[in-house]
């Protein structure tokens, strides 16, 4: 084991980057506003929205949206021009589909840029709404909106382009990475005592 | 030819020149210029002393071979070609002594100390242009009929020959060499395998002779003599210096080598034990991360010095020999592109651990630390005999090679001489170690990590077998380790470390193909979501992993040319 400070730390920053990807405090992302019951011709909207933000920007986000289709259909989805500072600085786009609609938005601006959008004076929104979603009522019944297909096709991004949801499961290799970087500092300390 | 190393050695303007241009004429530092001047002036020295053309001083043995080593390595990969018409001519009657002399080439029976020395500077010397006949008369000599080759062949023959054979065994005779035969002598086995390993090199480089291939005859020694030093390792104990040898229970040890196989852990010395690190990396297939190599490079990490041979056994004048063993033993590491697995240790870990005083038989020396080169004073010999500015080498990178080379500038005479502070076995040949670590020479040793037939030093791809040595974009790299096979990019350079050349990035990103990345190519990216590669463009995969995803399109993002990826 080497314990050199420049290995030890190099080891922390390492396991640190690999084992936590994510924010500290992992993000969450949810379908919010949804009616406990609707009848045929009902129109109404639902709010996805990212929750649990701490000192953190989103970059950019890929979403499928899926919905029981006897009773829902998906007619519009809003975006909003707040958390990118204009959407003329952002690609986006929905793809309408029987059961589901497939939703993306990437900014394009920096890291930067978004900070000084999404966190103004140094402060970042706890939440942030991603999309609203338009859905008419097909027929009586209970609506059932879920996000699916989480993983390599769909994620949320953060600074850096890295994936702040779903939350990254560090691989072994990184945690052991991680434990080497913190034992070395931690006998660092104690010789420095 | 010898090396890739890109070396900033400026000896001369015309090798500078070359040097230079080898190099994208980057500035020299100073510490880089200091380094050249002290080559320069101790080339100079064995110049004044007339060792290129006699046989050289030393009452234990002359290092006639190694001085004309460094007389070739002096310019860098060019060797004998490098050379100014004057220094050719001295390296022809060099080379014609180690042919026509009794004492090395022309003596009846092998002889450790001299073939190693012939084999390693005549491979060099024909590698890099030298004539096969060197064609001088002078003195008692007379080249004009004697070949390189005819007397390489000879002395390799003898040289297998002599060695001791069988299957090595702790503390046995098989796979090492003595003074004059077969024997358990490490001492004597470094340089035998040393001219071996150089040899290797001249003969897949310039073809075998007609009787038989001694390439493979020699891989075969040599693989013996590397499985000898990796049975042979002495676990350290007690009186060395052993804090952080590794978890035993995964065989991971300090492990010292002695002057001979059968001595025990206490005469472990800092010498042999380098040297015991690059005579396994000569077997077949070896590398860093092999565990018995792992065990000597803890060993050396633990007792690391450059001031002394702290373990230095019964010969403390083997101190300059020590410096070129652990140089060549790091030096084949960082040529082999091949670095060290997470928790092995390699060559920039040597002088990290603290110091620590009185750990060491015998000697009671103490384990020393990587020199500061932001507080260092230029070294006395090179600022005019009075110690110049702290902070002179500032720029420098700390490391084993610049304590070597503060230490050695700091040893050096005003007459260029490099005297051995412990005492001399062959003043000669302290010079020549001396001139052969600054010049980090490797001996011209063939080293062949990935076992495809082709040197490190010549070979496009190290690390990865390829003997057909495929280079599309003609940059120095081969194909199957290029990180932008497609574009020339010599540098490697990969900025975000993602394994895409920089050079390749653009290209990643830039969709339209019109030479930047803007949000038409951010747009086609998203379009391509979903879709695995190929049958999408790779140039949509910033991050290679064969599916495109918004962490395409924002990867790309990042690296748009223009602010919010605006188009022209």
């Amino acid at each position: 084991m080497r314990l050199a400070a420049l290995n030890a730390c190099a080891a922390l920053a390492a396991g640190l980057l690999l084992a936590g990807a994510q924010p500290a405090q992992a993000i969450s992302v949810q379908v919010q506003g949804m009616p406990a019951a609707v009848v045929a011709g009902d129109n109404f909207t639902v709010d996805v929205v990212v929750t649990d933000i701490v000192d953190e920007i989103i970059t950019a986000w890929d979403i499928d949206v899926a919905f029981d289709s006897a009773v829902l259909d998906n007619i519009a989805v809003t975006w909003f021009s707040d958390p990118w500072g204009d959407l003329a600085d952002a690609i986006y786009d929905a793809d309408f589909q029987a059961t589901m609609t497939d939703v993306f938005l990437v900014s394009l601006l920096s890291d930067a840029d978004l900070t000084a959008v999404q966190c103004p004076g140094g402060s970042c929104a706890p939440t942030l709404k991603l999309t609203t979603l338009s859905f008419t009522a097909l027929a009586d019944g209970v609506p059932v909106i879920s996000l699916v297909n989480w993983g390599l096709a769909n994620d949320v991004k953060c600074a850096d382009n890295l994936q702040c949801y779903p939350a990254l499961i560090p691989e072994p290799g990184a945690l052991a990475l991680l434990g080497l970087g913190l034992v070395g500092l931690a006998l660092l300390r104690r010789r420095a005592a | 030819m010898l090396r890739r190393i890109l070396r900033k050695s400026l000896t001369g303007l015309t090798a500078g020149a070359l040097c230079l241009g080898a190099v994208g004429a980057q500035a020299i530092t100073p510490f880089e210029q200091d380094v050249n001047d002290a080559i320069d002036a101790g080339i100079a020295y064995a110049r004044a002393q007339n060792w290129f053309g006699q046989i050289a001083s030393g009452s234990n043995g002359p290092g006639n071979g190694l001085l004309l080593l460094a007389l070739l390595e002096k310019t860098g990969d060019d060797g004998y070609a490098g050379l100014d018409a004057a220094d050719q001519t001295l390296a022809r009657r060099s080379a014609c002594i180690l042919i026509d002399d009794g004492s090395f080439g022309d003596r009846g029976s092998f002889y450790s100390y001299y073939d190693g020395q012939v084999m390693m500077a005549l491979s060099v010397y024909a590698q890099t242009g030298g004539p096969d006949v060197p064609g001088e008369v002078f003195g008692s000599y007379n080249c004009s009929a004697r070949s390189v080759r005819a007397t390489m062949d000879k002395v390799v023959d003898r040289t297998i020959a002599a060695q001791s054979k069988g299957t090595p065994t702790s503390g046995g005779l098989p796979g090492y060499w003595g003074y004059s035969g077969t024997g358990r002598d490490s001492s004597t086995t470094q340089l035998t395998a040393a001219g071996l390993g150089a040899a290797k090199g001249y003969y897949i480089n310039l073809g075998e002779s007609p009787d038989k291939n001694r390439a493979p005859l020699i891989s075969t020694a040599l693989d013996l003599t590397s499985a000898a030093y990796a049975v042979n390792g002495k676990l350290a104990t007690g009186t060395y210096c052993s804090d952080t040898c590794g978890d035993p229970a995964k065989g991971q040890a300090c492990w010292g080598h002695g002057y001979q196989s059968n001595y025990g852990n206490a005469n472990s010395s800092n010498q042999q034990t380098a040297s015991g690190t690059w005579l396994q990396q000569l077997g077949t297939g070896k590398n860093v991360n092999d565990p018995a190599i792992q065990n000597y490079l803890r060993w050396l990490q633990n007792n690391y010095a450059y001031s002394d041979n702290i373990a230095r056994d019964s010969w403390p004048e083997a101190y300059f020999y020590y410096l070129w063993s652990s140089s060549k033993a790091y030096g084949f590491i960082e040529n082999s592109d091949v670095t060290p697995s997470a928790g092995n240790v390699g060559p920039t870990d040597m002088g990290t651990l603290p110091a620590k005083a009185s750990c060491t038989y015998a000697w009671s020396r103490s384990r020393e630390v990587n020199r500061n080169p932001a507080t260092d004073t230029r070294p006395a010999p090179r600022n005019g005999g009075v110690a110049g500015p702290a902070g002179y080498y500032a720029e420098t990178p700390k490391g084993w090679y610049y304590d070597y080379a503060y230490r050695l500038m700091s040893l050096q005479t005003a007459a260029g001489q490099f005297p051995n502070p412990n005492g001399t076995w062959s003043v000669s040949a302290d010079h020549g170690y001396a001139l052969l670590v600054l010049l980090r020479s490797l001996g011209g040793a063939c080293l062949d990590t990935d076992g495809d037939g082709i040197c490190d030093s010549d070979d496009n791809c190290p690390a990865v077998a390829n003997p057909g040595q495929e280079d599309g974009d003609k940059d120095g790299v081969g194909d199957v380790c290029d990180n932008c096979p497609k574009v020339a990019n010599p540098d490697q350079k990969d900025s975000n470390g993602n394994g895409i050349g920089d050079a390749c990035e653009i290209a990643r990103c830039d969709m339209d193909g019109d030479g930047d990345i803007d949000s038409l190519d951010i747009r086609a990216i998203t379009k391509l979501r979903g879709k695995k590669v190929p049958p999408a463009p790779e140039a949509a995969d910033i991050d290679n992993n064969k599916y495109i995803n918004v962490n395409d399109a924002r990867g790309c993002t990042l690296k748009c040319t223009r602010p919010s990826c605006a188009t022209r």
